[in-house]
């Protein structure tokens, strides 16, 4: 509750500093279209992919890599959190 | 303990029931006393006309309801000649499978048609015979003889005037002589002329008012009503008139449209009185009988004071005579009531037993919830028991604290969908990049291996009305090539040697990142702070390196 309360404030601030953005315009639809029709058409190509490597150990894969690229940056993360709790060992 | 309260349960049960009989029988024996007693009451006249058939037919239903006769005969006169005796007389002979024809002795003067009619229940009739004569001056005429309707064994006659007051009480038998009928005539008490049992004309309606229906009568004379109330209870015994009055047109009980008395309750209710034997006695004026109702009045069930009368089963029948009726019906009535009550009885006791079984059960149900909160207390207060109110408070503080501090399962999900709908609308085209990130990602994720199709769409420009294409569609399925089963056991083979690799590359990914963490990368200059995270080596070549800077700094 606690975690959700913080998060929330933090929401509504960030959502108060973005407020300003509103006025940039939106992208521009034919950009979306284009965008779209590129990404259907490869990626309703892209089972083919199946054929070669096992989707289910690349996706696999990829999580426990970007687990492991990140894992220097959520250790010091953590350990930063951890200092700034006032606990002692001692 | 259980066992000694079933126990006294089923033997106050059993006394209830062994009880019961003797309740209900006593009640019904107070109730017996009510039955009716319905006698008769004698008709010995009719006006039917001599020209009238309606009234025959009347008359015939009439003596059908009462005889139950498959049909009968009816002589009808039809004379225009002056007469010297003013008397038409009628004769009907009840006309069924034992006996059956009509004789008819009179006298009559002029041109007098006879005609014969065979009656039947359904007031159907058709003409059996007719006969027209023109004696005059006393002329007695044998129509039975005329009309070659000899019959034999005919044991009833009925006399039937067209005026009722001529009161000519002669009832006419025939018997067979020397093949000559002889019709005697005798003076007969018409006492011992069929009966009628008016109990179909008597009722009453469930308002209690006492109604008299003469419309099924062909009589229409007065008759005196009187309602007698009986010292002991018994009828014939000594009585008192308490009420009187004539049943006649001039009544003003007499409902000329409906052909019926109605006699309201309230008059009755005036001279009745609870506990006491009443009679109904409609005396025929020219006769001494009757036919009486014999009630009993006693208070209503609901206390209210109204008398009710009690008439037993209107629908029973008396019979010819109604001299066994009475008994019949009493024992009948008895046989119902043993029945009903047994019956009730029976009610009493199925619907007592499941009383019973129904309180033993719930009592049981009352007594596992008692001992399982028992149960449930103890186990609270046992320190060895896994429900010890200490573990649960321990629990609730557990679920407290993490519902303090950990968020929903859905929650972080709804964020971030929250955060990237609200940047898409708010940042715009800036935000494109991310979402369109988000939206590979997801297309990535959605990839299976299924199938491995590839498909290459058609490519074409138009120009001016004209079309070129340049490459036509095509589809290609590559595992088609997998029906070849050496081709697709190599293929096994080749996906698990790609699957080791990738593998054996997260093994080298994570070897690299965790030295990078904990052994540190070679070359780099350590802090003192940071010097419990490295291996020993790094830390002793940290060690040597700091000592050998301050030894070369001193020289």
């Amino acid at each position: 509750m606690i975690i959700e309360l913080i998060i929330n404030l933090i929401t509504v601030v960030i959502k108060l500093i973005a407020t300003p953005f509103s006025i940039l315009p939106d992208t521009p639809q034919a950009l979306v279209d284009a965008v779209n029709y590129y990404l259907d058409l490869v990626f309703s190509n892209l089972d083919f992919i199946s054929f070669f490597v096992n989707v289910g150990t690349i996706k696999a894969v990829a999580l426990v890599a970007i687990a492991i690229w990140t894992l220097d940056k959520t250790y010091h993360f953590l350990m930063w959190i951890i200092r700034k709790l006032p606990i002692s060992i001692e | 303990m259980k066992n000694k309260l079933i126990l006294s349960i089923v033997i106050i049960l059993s006394i209830f029931v062994f009880l019961i009989p003797f309740n209900i029988y006593k009640s019904y024996a107070v109730k017996s006393d009510n039955h009716s007693v319905i006698e008769s009451i004698i008709v010995e006249a009719s006006n039917i006309s001599a020209s009238d058939f309606s009234d025959a037919s009347q008359y015939a239903y009439f003596v059908y309801k009462n005889h139950e006769l498959d049909c009968f005969d009816a002589l009808i006169v039809n004379t225009n000649a002056t007469a010297t005796h003013t008397n038409s007389y009628f004769f009907c002979n009840f006309y069924n499978s034992n006996s059956s024809g009509f004789y008819h002795y009179s006298r009559v003067t002029g041109n007098t048609n006879f005609y014969i009619y065979r009656i039947y229940p359904d007031l159907t009739y058709n003409l059996v015979n007719s006969y027209s004569n023109t004696y005059s001056s006393n002329a007695y005429v044998n129509v039975a003889e005329i009309l070659n309707c000899y019959s034999l064994n005919i044991t009833n006659l009925m006399y039937v005037s067209d005026n009722v007051f001529a009161r000519v009480s002669r009832y006419y038998t025939n018997y067979i002589n020397n093949d000559n009928i002889v019709l005697p005539y005798l003076d007969i008490d018409m006492t011992d002329s069929f009966v009628l049992n008016n109990l179909e004309y008597i009722d009453i309606s469930p308002s209690n008012t006492l109604v008299i229906d003469e419309s099924g009568l062909i009589h229409i004379c007065p008759i005196t009503l009187q309602i007698l109330e009986y010292e002991t209870g018994d009828i014939d015994k000594n009585y008192t008139v308490k009420y009187s009055t004539t049943l006649s047109s001039d009544n003003s009980y007499w409902f000329e449209d409906d052909y019926i008395y109605r006699i309201p309750k309230n008059l009755l209710d005036s001279f009745c009185s609870a506990g006491k034997t009443y009679s109904f006695v409609f005396t025929v004026p020219y006769e001494h009988t009757y036919v009486a109702l014999e009630f009993k009045c006693y208070q209503s069930e609901d206390n209210t004071g109204d008398i009710v009368l009690s008439l037993g089963d209107l629908d029973d029948s008396g019979g010819d005579t109604g001299e066994d009726v009475p008994n019949e019906d009493s024992n009948q009535q008895l046989i119902d009531a043993i029945t009903q009550s047994n019956n009730n009885l029976a009610n009493t006791i199925t619907e007592s037993n499941q009383n019973v079984v129904n309180a033993i059960e719930e009592q049981n149900e009352t007594s596992k919830g008692i001992l399982s909160t028992i149960g449930d207390i103890v186990s609270f207060l046992n320190p060895f028991s896994e429900n010890f109110f200490v573990y649960k408070l321990i629990e609730l503080l557990i679920d407290a604290l993490k519902s303090l501090f950990v968020p929903s399962d859905d929650f972080f999900t709804n964020w971030i969908d929250d955060l990237n709908s609200y940047f898409g609308e708010c940042f715009g085209i800036l935000y494109y990049p991310f979402e369109l990130l988000i939206d590979f990602l997801n297309r990535v994720a959605s990839i299976e291996d299924s199938t491995a199709i590839i498909n290459i769409p058609e490519f074409k420009i138009s120009f001016m009305g004209h079309e070129a294409v340049f490459v036509k569609p095509y589809s290609y399925d590559f595992n088609s090539l997998l029906i070849n089963d050496t081709f697709k056991n190599i293929h096994n083979v080749y996906l698990v040697f790609v699957d080791i690799l990738l593998w054996l590359g997260v093994v080298y990914l994570a070897s690299n990142c965790l030295r990078s963490i904990i052994g540190g990368i070679s070359g780099e200059v350590i802090d003192n702070s940071v010097a419990s995270e490295k291996s020993y080596s790094n830390y002793v070549q940290h060690q040597n390196n700091k000592q050998r800077y301050k030894t070369e700094h001193r020289k």
